[in-house]
């Protein structure tokens, strides 16, 4: 089945519950026993001012919240403006508040029955830090305190899953700040790894038994994908990435997704964002698709990104929620949609021509996964389809048909010259 | 040997020249031909396969390389008819000859199937017409035979006369004659005949040297079955790709390559 939403974004999903949301409103589907809640969050000026504008929608951040679910104790947290809200049937119950908006999008960590988030806001005037614990109890209380001047904010918590009580901690943003810490026991003791510069800025991270993988965030460096070794503590690079590196999912298999982000900065040298695909628990990567950032100025309008939601047990279930990039922006989609597509796709597209896409939004996915294909396999075939699938794309769009239909005869011409 | 021929329409040149001379070979039991009918449903599919160009490959077809394919120094299907004096009209010359004929819709219903198991075929020369299905493909005792337009099992599909043009492997261009299975072009291989296309002008003349290639290549292996004298050789789904119909930027570039 093709599984993609419009103006929605996937924050949880497993065989049993699907969470989406979209500004204030939060539904929550439980598949099992067929039931839908939605959740009404309070209203907040002025980022609920919208009017369902997607446009203003992005620029009053009204999406920004952060999803947590405990599978385990079917627990649900909702962080949004602030205010950290237990979710009980379609009632919320107000936990406290914590500084800052929301932590960084699935960047939570659920240990023992503990949730911990990071404090992630600008932070200009460097001040205290705070990583957030909710207990057993439903107590919101401070886990642990970083120094005023010592980070701008925190980027992720992750449960290692490899060694019992660890859990590691990244933060940001400029040189001095940015630490890739562990503890292993509940932030009683806290050690850093890296030299704390932008080349140890990071967001997510993976694990396998030996090393630890993740991309980095550097804004003033070369980006790269890196392995890091667990026992003798040194890393190496994988592969150069012309963008800031942010999300990155893995599942048990070894399977592990990162997305890239198009910021302003020397790290960001390219204007689309990339969605890579690992099958070796980070050893070698693969660009799945790259989409272009849109026409909306960032910071204002957010940067150009992807995010994954949570849960998902097979990687192929995960949702990529796409934000400030050409055609997509607001939406989501499964991450099946372009992991398999194959030559079968391709014999389905000729004989069902446009009855293959739903949407507009589908047709755009596919021109942009098709083009990686051609991009990474030079086979002409793909290119034959993308020109057809270009052809295809609504009349209103010329300047871009033009532009992406020159850039696949590009690659063709380069491939060709070099074969020749 | 009892053989049947398929045909995508009553007016084939390749299609008759094919039926003239097998009625004339007397190791040949030329049982007749059978039509794919133009319904409003093929042309709808046909149409959706191919888009507009359909009008211009018939254009092109039926008016400009009737004409055209009498001038080239080589042997065309249409320039033998011309030679024997005789009008591609398969119903007419299976009534001259009380040949079975038959004009279907579909060549897969189990109806025809059964009509055509009864009349005991061996093989079935296709000319066009559409997929062919398991149940029609069993109607014959050895299989239906199509000479494809281009170098199994590399090139399978549409277009391949162009396609090895734009894969920089323009010597890769020729006709393969095969027996058919349910696949795109992926049943056992019986002979292939590879054509230098430096020799030709341009695609059109190409083309038409080819289905001179493929009338020769068909007879041929008809022939060779009826004798016993034939080898065939089994292709692999991935030994190679199936192509599809080229985009027309593609085509203007492929033409390019060839001039």
């Amino acid at each position: 089945m093709i599984k993609y939403f419009k103006k929605f974004i996937v924050h949880y999903n497993d065989s049993n519950i699907f969470i989406k949301s979209s500004g204030r409103y939060v539904y929550i589907i439980n598949q099992a026993l067929n039931k839908r809640n939605e959740i009404r969050l309070p209203f907040s000026f002025p980022r609920d001012f919208h009017f369902n504008i997607p446009i203003l929608k992005r620029l009053l951040r009204s999406d920004a919240k952060e999803v947590i679910y405990d599978k385990n104790s079917k627990k649900l947290v909702i962080i949004r403006n602030g205010q950290v809200y237990l979710i009980v049937e379609k009632k919320y119950r107000l936990l406290g508040t914590i500084i800052g908006d929301a932590p960084l999008f699935n960047s939570h960590c659920i240990h023992s029955g503990m949730i911990y988030f990071g404090q992630y806001n600008q932070n200009n005037s460097r001040k205290e830090v705070y990583i957030y614990q909710i207990d057993v109890n439903n107590n919101l209380t401070i886990a642990f305190t970083f120094n005023s001047g010592e980070i701008r904010h925190i980027h992720s918590i992750a449960k290692d899953p490899y060694l019992d009580q660890r859990l590691w901690i990244t933060t940001g943003d400029n040189n001095g700040e940015c630490l890739l810490l562990y503890t292993d026991d509940n932030f009683k003791s806290i050690s850093n790894l890296g030299d704390k510069s932008q080349d140890y800025r990071i967001v997510n991270i993976g694990f396998s038994e030996n090393y630890l993988f993740y991309g980095t965030d550097n804004l003033v460096k070369e980006n790269f994908l890196y392995i890091h070794n667990r026992r003798s503590g040194k890393r190496e690079k994988i592969l150069p990435i012309k963008q800031t590196a942010w999300f990155l999912k893995q599942d048990q298999t070894g399977k592990a997704i990162l997305g890239t982000t198009v910021e302003h900065g020397k790290g960001c040298q390219v204007n689309y964002s990339s969605i890579f695909l690992s099958d070796d628990f980070g050893l070698s990567w693969n660009e799945l698709i790259r989409i272009p950032k849109d026409i909306y100025p960032m910071p204002l309008f957010k940067w150009g990104t992807v995010s994954f939601s949570n849960g998902a047990q097979n990687l192929d279930d995960l949702f990529i929620n796409v934000e400030g990039l050409k055609f997509l922006s607001g939406s989501t989609f499964n991450l099946h949609l372009i992991t398999s597509f194959s030559d079968d796709d391709l014999r389905k597209i000729e004989v069902k021509k446009r009855d293959y896409f739903n949407n507009n939004m589908h047709l755009m996915l596919i021109i942009f996964r098709i083009l990686s294909i051609y991009r990474n396999h030079k086979d002409i075939r793909y290119l034959n389809v993308l020109l057809k699938l270009i052809d295809w794309m609504p009349i209103c769009q010329f300047v871009e048909k033009r532009k992406l239909r020159n850039l696949a005869l590009r690659i063709y011409e380069s491939s060709d010259n070099s074969s020749n | 040997m009892r053989v049947l021929i398929i045909a995508p329409t009553n007016f084939q040149s390749y299609a008759t020249t094919i039926l003239v001379k097998l009625i004339e070979d007397p190791n040949i039991e030329v049982v007749g031909v059978l039509i794919h009918k133009f319904t409003f449903r093929r042309i709808k599919n046909e149409f959706k396969r191919d888009g507009k160009r359909i009008f211009t490959k018939v254009f092109n077809k039926a008016i400009l390389s009737e004409k055209k394919s009498l001038n080239y120094s080589f042997q065309t299907p249409k320039k033998i008819l011309e030679n024997f004096g005789i009008k591609a009209d398969l119903k007419e010359i299976c009534k001259e000859h009380n040949l079975y004929f038959k004009e279907v819709s579909l060549f897969n219903s189990s109806k025809l199937s059964k009509e055509l198991s009864e009349l005991k075929l061996d093989i079935g020369a296709f000319c066009g017409g559409g997929l062919l299905r398991d149940n029609f493909l069993n109607s014959f005792s050895f299989g239906v035979l199509n000479c494809h337009m281009g170098i199994l099992p590399h090139y399978r599909g549409m277009d391949v006369v162009e396609w090895p043009f734009l894969e920089n492997d323009k010597f890769n261009v020729g006709v393969t004659c095969h027996l058919m299975d349910k696949g795109i072009d992926t049943g056992d291989i019986l002979e292939i005949v590879k054509v230098n296309p430096v020799k030709f002008h341009n695609f059109t003349e190409l083309r038409e040297y080819l289905s001179g290639v493929m009338y020769d290549l068909m007879l041929k292996n008809i022939a060779s079955i009826s004798l016993g004298d034939f080898e065939k050789s089994k292709q692999l789904e991935s030994d190679g790709k199936q192509y599809f119909v080229m985009h027309p930027l593609l085509k203007k570039i492929a033409i390019k390559k060839y001039n």
